[in-house]
């Protein structure tokens, strides 16, 4: 990430410049090939499927980075880059479209933006924007408003939106207050339907979803995100967060392109479950595994 | 058939009559596991109720409904007519078995095998079944590749399993097997040949890191290979590192850390997920 403007205390904004690309890639739902909780096996043939993904980019799409840190996001590619910001900053998100055989395009959820940066294809009306064609690039014009604070979805709302967004070219937003302190931990975890699986992250079944990692006393902040067709219920065992209205719960349920953040101080050593708690979602994937070390 | 030559060429009969066998089946949460299950006409297959939700057992061209039964008991039936008997927990959408029940059953290896690698088979059967043979389908019809009969030595140890028939025969290509008498066929069973090279793996110690060599026979340059470790919290066979192999046939990881954790390499079709080969499994031996 490039910062054109200084941003050394949190009350500077800034302009926030970020690579990224379409790119094809080869993708495996279950890469240890089992649903490692019933036993059930899975064959390559069930599970590796050719989709396209969101990149980051070093300037210039120069050289490929890590779309966000081992400890957000557990693997690579899916979901796209985690892009932060804060509250007053200004987004400018270089797109390149390296897929040689479809367009696509980037659409943001939650932030301040002119018809011409909403990244969606409307026939006749959108622009280069809504529609990057193979080969082609175009910078997203966003601003972090005084309403943007939390997490946001953002995806491709090219003509080829219902193809990539059953492949995973989706990822997250993720947007603070001026003042905001950083969490210790920040886990990114979006639910999507995906081939026959329901997955996390673009991965079925324990092992293969994401493990994320926490020390006690850690302030851990989980960002939810749905994308797809269907609602989905974010629960974490031995684990209670409060709403906006002070209420604890366990369990929040989000649907399609809506999303949430958590946060506790963490307490709770041990290895819990995380899942979706639509029960049919989770016998087909849709639960991983969370380690709390003691501190 | 040229692509598969018969190694055992013993005639012999079924010796005495296989003992029924009892098969058991995992009633969960909202499936059977295994799902699919072949046993002989006779055996007698046990659903245990390992879930928390009652569940039941309706198979309706078996005449066989075992009522509900609740978590820690099982329920059981024998199959007494060979044919293949679908079954459902009327109680669980979607939850669903099949039991094929057959007069010969033939088991082999679950695992692809090398190349003119020769490969054991094994037959369960009744007395009454007289002379087996041991027949294969590469893509164009079965033939005949051998006639099985009782090992040879009396088997391990001298100890000749009753009812049992063994039969070798070299696997050239991915076959599918039967056997087959005059009490009619067994279930079919596929023996997946290898498509791999052989993989061969030398460790050492370098700087707290292991290093593994790998290398591969018949030369298989740009072949492309996976590094997997066993890892508890990956429930199985984990993929941590890729390589190509050089024009020597060769690749190198290194992998820090993971004292004592099982590893191996694979190699892999152009998915790098398909597993073609797999080497044998060793034990990370450095400090992390």
């Amino acid at each position: 990430m490039l910062l054109a403007a200084a941003s050394a205390t949190p009350a500077e904004a800034a302009v926030r410049h970020e690579w990224v690309a379409a790119v094809p890639r080869t993708w495996n739902i279950v890469p240890n090939g089992r649903d490692g909780i019933m036993g059930t096996t899975y064959d390559p043939a069930q599970t590796v499927f050719p989709t396209v993904v969101y990149r980051r980019f070093t300037e210039n799409w120069r050289r490929p980075l890590r779309n966000a840190p081992v400890a957000s996001v557990d693997h690579n590619m899916i979901p796209g880059p985690l892009l932060h910001a804060r509250v007053g900053d200004r987004l400018r998100i270089h797109f390149k479209n390296r897929d040689p055989n479809a367009p696509h395009s980037m659409h943001f959820h939650g932030v301040h933006y002119r018809p011409g940066s909403d990244g969606s294809y409307i026939p006749g009306f959108s622009g280069r924007g809504g529609n990057v064609k193979p080969g082609q690039t175009f910078t997203y014009r966003l601003n972090a408003g005084r309403d943007s604070a939390g997490v946001w979805p953002y995806h491709d709302h090219s003509p080829s939106m219902h193809e990539s967004l059953a492949g995973g070219l989706w990822g997250a937003l993720s947007i603070r207050g001026r003042r905001e302190r950083r969490p210790d931990r920040e886990f990114v975890t979006v639910f999507a339907a995906m081939q026959d699986f329901q997955t996390i992250n673009g991965r079925a079944f324990v092992g293969n979803t994401p493990i994320y990692r926490a020390r006690v006393g850690d302030r851990v902040q989980w960002d939810v995100l749905a994308i797809g067709d269907e609602h989905h219920t974010f629960h974490v065992h031995g684990h209670r967060w409060r709403t906006a209205a002070g209420v604890p719960e366990d369990t929040r349920t989000l649907g399609p392109a809506e999303s949430f953040r958590v946060s506790w101080r963490e307490d709770a050593p041990g290895t819990w479950l995380y899942h979706c708690h639509v029960e049919q979602h989770m016998a087909k994937g849709m639960i991983g595994i969370y380690r709390v070390s003691p501190r | 058939m040229r692509a598969l030559a018969a190694a055992l060429l013993a005639l012999a009969v079924l010796a005495a009559p296989a003992q029924a066998d009892s098969i058991i089946v995992s009633a969960g949460t909202s499936s059977f596991d295994p799902g699919k299950l072949d046993v002989l006409v006779g055996d007698t297959v046990i659903w245990r109720n390992n879930s928390t939700k009652t569940h039941n057992v309706k198979a309706e061209t078996a005449g066989y409904n075992s009522g509900r039964f609740g978590p820690r008991t099982a329920v059981n039936h024998v199959f007494a007519t060979a044919g293949v008997y679908p079954y459902v927990c009327t109680i669980h959408d979607g939850m669903t078995g099949d039991v094929g029940v057959y007069p010969l059953l033939l088991g082999g290896p679950r695992r692809p095998v090398q190349p003119g690698a020769s490969v054991a088979l094994h037959v369960r059967g009744p007395e009454s079944a007289g002379e087996v043979t041991i027949e294969a389908d590469t893509g164009s019809g079965y033939q005949p590749v051998a006639v099985a009969g009782p090992p040879e030595g009396g088997g391990h140890d001298g100890h000749v399993e009753p009812g049992t028939l063994h039969a070798n025969v070299v696997a050239t290509q991915t076959a599918t097997y039967r056997a087959v008498s005059a009490a009619g066929a067994s279930q079919q069973l596929r023996v997946e040949v290898s498509a791999g090279p052989a993989l061969a793996l030398a460790t050492t110690s370098r700087a707290g890191r292991a290093v593994i060599d790998v290398r591969a026979r018949p030369a298989s340059p740009r072949s492309r290979v996976v590094l997997q470790l066993r890892l508890r919290e990956r429930f199985g066979w984990w993929p941590v590192a890729r390589a190509r192999l050089d024009r020597r046939s060769r690749a190198q990881f290194t992998v820090r850390g993971h004292r004592g954790v099982p590893a191996r390499v694979v190699s892999v079709g152009a998915d790098w997920a398909t597993v073609l080969s797999r080497s044998r499994v060793l034990k990370l031996t450095s400090r992390g």
